[in-house]
């Protein structure tokens, strides 16, 4: 465990102090403070992110450090973009982001050097800012998409719920507010407030095909730009390594991720919100593939490739 | 027909996944090598006509965005395996009737290399 004096640490930790005041005021229940703190935040750590750059001298985006401090730094605007999703614009949401924020912070804060690195020449590609970029924002969405299929999975659905809103999430009714098996026009009519859907009234199965739908809609926007960013790799590939592909462990792993989420959308297109469960643990596994992809390929000595130089 | 195709089409990415996991654990060179085996390229054929089939399939429901999804992935993989070089002696020397170099030995000898480095910086 590390402690930074630089001034980008010393503004991550201000960021983590924000968030965790978020926290104690969600649990408070005072939520309308919420997006000013998570907007606060932000600020602070856009400053760390310029100001790093400013240090290193490219884009701050090559060491676990620098990494994760774009990662956090990008969470809010992707959960400000999020929030227009319909059935998103919720407080958890809030307090999701803020949880998240916290989760990610963590590691730049007290274990990763913040000692800047000179960009080795294979990196120095116009192409390093959009692949690496690309990927950061399909982390931020599907890690999102993981914490509502976390809370979808956890929810305690008895077999009676399930038997009897079986007619409302059937995906072939005609009923157009019925939107991937999940009835919209109950949502609005019941639990619209101020501050978007009031999910806590709904019966244990509504809220579980809820947050559900939530993780689908994100991963639909995570899932491209995680595509996108094996795209630009693989272009990149050609000008580094001389080849598109080169059976790089990371390359498989982030592969790996793509075909699971491939599945888990082949799946869902098949059954719908027939088994909740089951599509929830399906994102929660892709996102699982992805910690693999970001933490134990770079760290792991089993896996020794070409991307070693990120670690 | 339908209900068959979704499923093997669901167990096809589902092996896929599983495959580029032990590819991983296998380490870069090995993964190539294990790759190119008959029943890997053969896994690869299938997964162009179950691709295919799936752009048809949505091209009839005309479902374009799903459509096109799977006609990219079609495009990548088919380009991929035409690039190949498995494809480079087969499919290439036939219709091309060349084929593209990828990969190669170049020898030099050590000692040579440092002399004509030397004798380009005396001059």
């Amino acid at each position: 465990m590390t402690i930074h004096y630089s001034i980008e640490g010393n503004l991550i930790y201000v960021a983590m102090i924000m968030l965790a005041a978020g926290l104690v005021l969600s649990l408070l229940r005072k939520i309308k403070w919420l997006p000013a703190v998570v907007f606060g935040a932000f600020v602070v750590l856009l400053a760390a992110w310029i100001r790093r750059w400013i240090a290193v001298g490219h884009l701050p985006m090559q060491t676990m450090f620098e990494v994760f401090l774009t990662l956090a730094m990008v969470l809010f605007p992707i959960g400000a973009i999020s929030r227009r999703l319909p059935g998103i614009r919720n407080p958890m949401d809030y307090v999701g982001d803020v949880i998240i924020g916290l989760i990610i912070l963590f590691p730049a804060g007290f274990v990763f050097s913040d000692r800047p690195q000179a960009l080795p020449p294979i990196l120095q590609s116009p192409l390093f800012g959009p692949h690496v970029l690309a990927y950061m924002l399909a982390y931020v969405l599907l890690a999102k998409a993981a914490m509502y299929a976390i809370m979808g999975c956890f929810i305690p659905t008895g077999k009676s719920e399930a038997r009897s809103s079986k007619l409302e999430t059937n995906p072939n009714s005609q009923n157009p507010n019925v939107q991937n098996g999940l009835s919209f026009e109950n949502l609005n009519s019941d639990i619209v407030s101020d501050f978007g859907f009031r999910i806590s009234n709904l019966p244990n199965q509504e809220k579980a095909a809820h947050y559900e739908q939530s993780a689908y809609l994100l991963a639909c926007l995570g899932f491209p730009l995680m595509c996108l960013g094996l795209m630009l790799g693989s272009v990149w590939g050609v000008f580094a390594w001389g080849d598109w592909w080169n059976w790089d462990p990371k390359e498989l792993w982030s592969l790996a991720c793509v075909l699971m989420y491939a599945l888990y959308f082949h799946w869902r297109g098949y059954f719908g919100q027939k088994f909740l469960r089951a599509n929830c643990l399906l994102v929660i596994l892709g996102f699982a593939f992805i910690l693999i992809t970001l933490l134990w390929v770079n760290f792991s000595r089993l896996f020794p490739g070409l991307h070693n130089y990120v670690g | 027909m339908k209900k068959l195709i979704s499923w093997l089409g669901l167990v096809w990415v589902a092996a896929m996944c599983l495959l580029c996991i032990v590819g991983a654990f296998l380490g870069a060179e090995n993964a190539g090598v294990f790759f190119n085996t008959a029943p890997m390229k053969i896994a690869g054929v299938g997964l162009v006509v179950l691709l295919a089939i799936g752009a048809f399939f949505n091209l009839l429901h005309i479902r374009p965005r799903v459509f096109l999804i799977h006609l990219g992935c079609l495009f990548v993989l088919v380009s991929g395996l035409w690039g190949s070089e498995t494809s480079q002696w087969g499919l290439h020397l036939v219709f091309v009737g060349y084929i593209l170099l990828t990969i190669g030995l170049f020898g030099y000898f050590a000692l040579e290399v440092k002399r004509q480095m030397e004798k380009g910086k005396n001059e």
